[in-house]
């Protein structure tokens, strides 16, 4: 699976690859930046995710994930390179009309440190099926300790088939309006 | 009369052959409830050799499978299958309609 993400202040990109049905491993390229323009950082990851509980339910399933891995950091804040750890964990719900997601993500990194909180709760206005385009509105909210002292709140669409899965939103409170998001995924 | 036993025995086993070929399995999962998950089943199923064709409805939550002349794919075998793409088989049927059939009677457009 290849995934992007772009907003004004956190860009990513990852390459993931199930090893088995509990475990699968990533290697991406993350940057953030403070609302402020002082911290401008560019971590490059490798990491492991396991699936630590998914139960089913009448017409849902709910997932609980924790992954993690070492990183390479640059940024202004250090003098060179720096290695260290990033990890987290997510837990999400879905029925074919209702999503909801809250994760967290920890990088550790010598003087550099932040945790990344992001909540999305979406619903779908039909219950697609398999070859249709799945269509949902919601909103996510996040939170990037020590790059920013606000909450970003960012409506979104999403729009997903069997391969491909696309998020857009532009994000709403005062300190991050306009600034667009764009999630690509791609299943291959 | 032992020309007309051995017609009749052929003519069964090209029949019970014919059926064969056109078996089609539809087993009932659960946690089936977006694409992703789907593609993910399909794609295990569809890397077994044995596979012909894969049918997904998220709206009826099963996966049906067809498989190639000759070939098949024996219940516990697909359970796994499903099983490391995730997912979690309640039921399994074995049944003679064609996938073709299948897509028509529940109104479902054919994989991409």
């Amino acid at each position: 699976m290849l995934m992007g993400m772009y907003s004004p202040d956190a860009q990513s990109f990852d390459v993931m690859h199930g090893l088995s049905r509990n475990v699968s491993v990533a290697a991406g390229w993350h940057r953030y930046k403070s609302d402020d323009g002082s911290k401008d950082r560019r971590f490059t990851t490798v990491q492991a995710a396991y699936l630590l509980n998914r139960s089913y339910y009448a017409d849902g399933v709910s997932n609980l994930y924790v992954f993690g891995g070492p990183v390479s950091a640059r940024s202004d804040e250090l003098a060179d390179d720096k290695t260290g750890i990033q990890a987290g964990a997510w837990g999400d719900y879905e029925t074919r009309r209702i999503y909801v997601r809250a994760s967290v993500q920890r990088h550790d990194v010598d003087i550099v440190e932040q945790t990344v909180t992001t909540a999305q709760a979406l619903w779908a206005p039909y219950a697609a099926d398999y070859e249709d385009v799945a269509t949902w509105f919601g909103v996510q909210l996040q939170r990037r300790t020590h790059l920013s002292e606000h909450t970003q709140v960012t409506p979104m669409v999403r729009f997903f088939q069997r391969t491909w899965w696309v998020d857009a939103g532009a994000s709403v409170n005062d300190q991050h309006r306009g600034d667009i998001y764009l999630n690509i995924m791609l299943l291959f | 009369m032992k020309t007309i036993k051995i017609a009749i025995v052929l003519a069964l086993a090209l029949l019970a052959g014919n059926a064969w070929a056109a078996a089609t399995v539809k087993l009932r999962v659960d946690g089936l409830v977006c694409a992703f998950c789907g593609a993910a089943i399909e794609k295990k199923l569809r890397a077994n050799p044995a596979t012909a064709d894969v049918l997904v409805s998220l709206e009826n939550k099963i996966v049906a499978v067809s498989f190639k002349d000759g070939q098949n794919i024996g219940d516990e075998q697909l359970k796994a299958l499903i099983n490391d793409a995730g997912y979690e088989v309640k039921g399994i049927e074995r049944g003679s309609e064609s996938l073709d059939e299948l897509r028509k009677t529940l109104k479902l457009k054919k994989s991409g």
